[in-house]
């Protein structure tokens, strides 16, 4: 089950086309690599994500999750390799790949229902087909209620529902979910969990889930990958072949969910161990 | 407000306007020189009565309000060009920062040869008097824009002409509010010296209220320049309030908790 990365480092090209898992909707990392500030981030990072499945994506802090979210949805741009979603070359942000930030980004002059219907709206559907739709998909996440209330009048689970439905609405091939559920209490956090286990189980996108707490990763994803430190590429890639649709009591019961802890948990230990003195030795030399 | 705020509120006027009035009576230092507020009121009745009251407060009003109105609707443009486009700031704002420090009565003579009126020299004085601080203010509170809130309006499809309309504008609103405000006060400031300089317009021809008091004063009528003063404290702080009630309209989002 601990398989490490199969594709090549540099993939063959075919034509200008990804040679290997160019399925279509696949949210394709082709041999990524970028830098910050002359600093390179990711690099020659590769992977694929597929419809329909989940993968959480998992290294230490500060190692380049986020930057890779930001290449996925395209609000930044690849020094070297490439980013597909399909046949497409992604060029920009759009509304087929949808990110879900770290912390509220609801716009707080809109309404909840005004924030769902951004999107339909922005593409020029019609206010009264944006509200239907907007409406359903606010009765999916449980907050058909909340339509006209302001985002602050929300508890931070609520919002992070809300901003769940905003992307959702728009029925993107791809979504990327970073850290999504950071800041939350504890019991909030878990029933987040397991209502994002539930809707995930419904969509038919491609998800990446980015995190630090590997519980939770387990808990929702099909796929591990865990990253390596700075600049960060996939590590090590393990399957998740627990069953759906997943419960906590059975995922915790299950023996296999210890052994891919055990096994993720090495694995990040090392990483995180090289994340940490590396960024010591940078403050020593700053 | 409660009912004790107000009690509590009219406690204090009253007792401020014994203290003015026991001082005028018995001669103390620097309120002697006054007249008492008893004097100001028999004032005021008289002033009331007679046209040239009212159309002080309408010329000056109508100054404030057009200065207003210009500083806002070139001001907020502006300060968010400077805010966004780059280039535009670069080029824009030395020049700006020069011009900036210069108060504005500095400007009277140059306005009144700009002008051809001596109503729009006033305004155009005004309105540089509101325009550095609505622009300062739109500045600082669309640079301070969440970006996150910019990026998923475009991901979401949003072209250039919806993330100003639904994610900038809204979003500085906040800032723009406050400069309206500090900008407001700072109109009546001005409208009074302008009017003081450039002799308004004569008394029965709405000279506005900062000529009024200038022309009480020279005629000796100190308890017609108090009169004129309160009315100014009274104009600023009613303005004000409109321009609060109408900025908190225009979010509701602030309101709601």
């Amino acid at each position: 089950m601990n398989t490490t990365l199969r594709m090549p480092r540099r993939w063959e090209r075919n034509g200008s086309r990804p040679a290997v898992p160019a399925g279509p909707g696949n949210l394709v990392f082709e041999d990524v690599t970028t830098s910050l500030g002359g600093r390179e981030v990711v690099s020659h990072c590769s992977f694929a994500l597929e419809p329909g499945r989940v993968t959480a994506m998992v290294g230490p802090s500060g190692c380049g999750k986020s930057t890779i979210a930001f290449l996925a949805a395209g609000y930044q741009r690849p020094s070297a390799g490439q980013v597909w979603l399909g046949e497409k070359l992604v060029r920009g942000p759009g509304p087929e790949r949808l990110m879900v930030f770290q912390e509220s980004a609801l716009m707080p002059w809109m309404t909840v229902a005004e924030n769902v219907m951004l999107g339909p709206r922005s593409r020029g559907a019609g206010g009264r087909e944006s509200r239907r739709v907007a409406e359903a998909m606010l009765r999916r996440v449980g907050l058909e209620e909340f339509g006209g209330a302001y985002p602050t009048q929300l508890s931070g689970g609520m919002q992070r529902r809300a901003e769940l439905a905003r992307a959702l609405v728009n029925e993107p091939e791809a979504m990327i979910l970073d850290e999504p559920f950071r800041g939350l209490d504890a019991m909030t956090r878990g029933l987040m969990q397991e209502y994002l286990a539930e809707l995930c189980e419904e969509s038919s996108a491609a998800t990446l889930f980015i995190t630090t707490d590997i519980d939770e990763a387990i808990l929702l994803a099909d796929r591990l990958l865990i990253m390596t430190a700075a600049p960060t590429r996939v590590g090590q890639v393990i399957d998740v072949p627990l069953p759906r649709p997943r419960q906590r009591t059975a995922v915790l019961r299950d023996p296999r969910t210890h052994e891919i802890k055990q096994t993720a948990l090495e694995a990040l230990r090392v990483e995180a161990t090289r994340q940490f003195t590396d960024q010591q030795e940078q403050e020593i030399r700053k | 407000m409660s009912r004790g705020a107000i009690l509590r509120g009219a406690l204090g006027i009253l007792a401020f306007l014994a203290l003015w009035e026991l001082g005028a009576r018995l001669d103390a230092p620097i309120v002697g020189v006054l007249p008492g507020p008893a004097d100001v009121a028999s004032s005021f009745a008289g002033l009331v009565g007679s046209g040239g009251y009212w159309e002080s407060w309408l010329a000056s009003g109508e100054r404030v309000l057009w200065g207003f109105v210009a500083a806002m609707s070139v001001g907020v443009p502006f300060g968010l060009l400077l805010a966004i486009n780059q280039r535009a700031k670069a080029l824009l704002f030395p020049p700006f920062e020069i011009l900036r420090p210069i108060p504005p009565l500095a400007w009277v003579p140059l306005s009144i040869l700009f002008w051809p009126t001596q109503n729009l020299s006033i305004e155009f004085v005004i309105f540089l008097g509101a325009f550095y601080t609505v622009v300062l203010n739109v500045v600082g509170g669309a640079e301070q824009i969440d970006r996150r809130h910019v990026l998923v309006a475009r991901s979401l499809g949003a072209g250039t002409w919806t993330v100003y309309r639904r994610v900038i504008l809204p979003a500085t609103l906040p800032s723009i509010a406050t400069g309206a405000v500090v900008g407001m006060g700072i109109t009546w400031e001005v409208v009074v010296a302008a009017e003081l300089i450039s002799g308004g317009g004569g008394a029965n021809d709405g000279g506005g209220l900062g000529f009024l008091l200038w022309n009480a004063y020279q005629g000796g009528a100190i308890a017609q320049v108090i009169v004129c003063m309160i009315s100014l404290g009274v104009a600023g702080y009613a303005s004000s309030v409109v321009v609060r009630v109408l900025s908190e309209r225009l979010m509701p989002w602030k309101e709601a908790r």
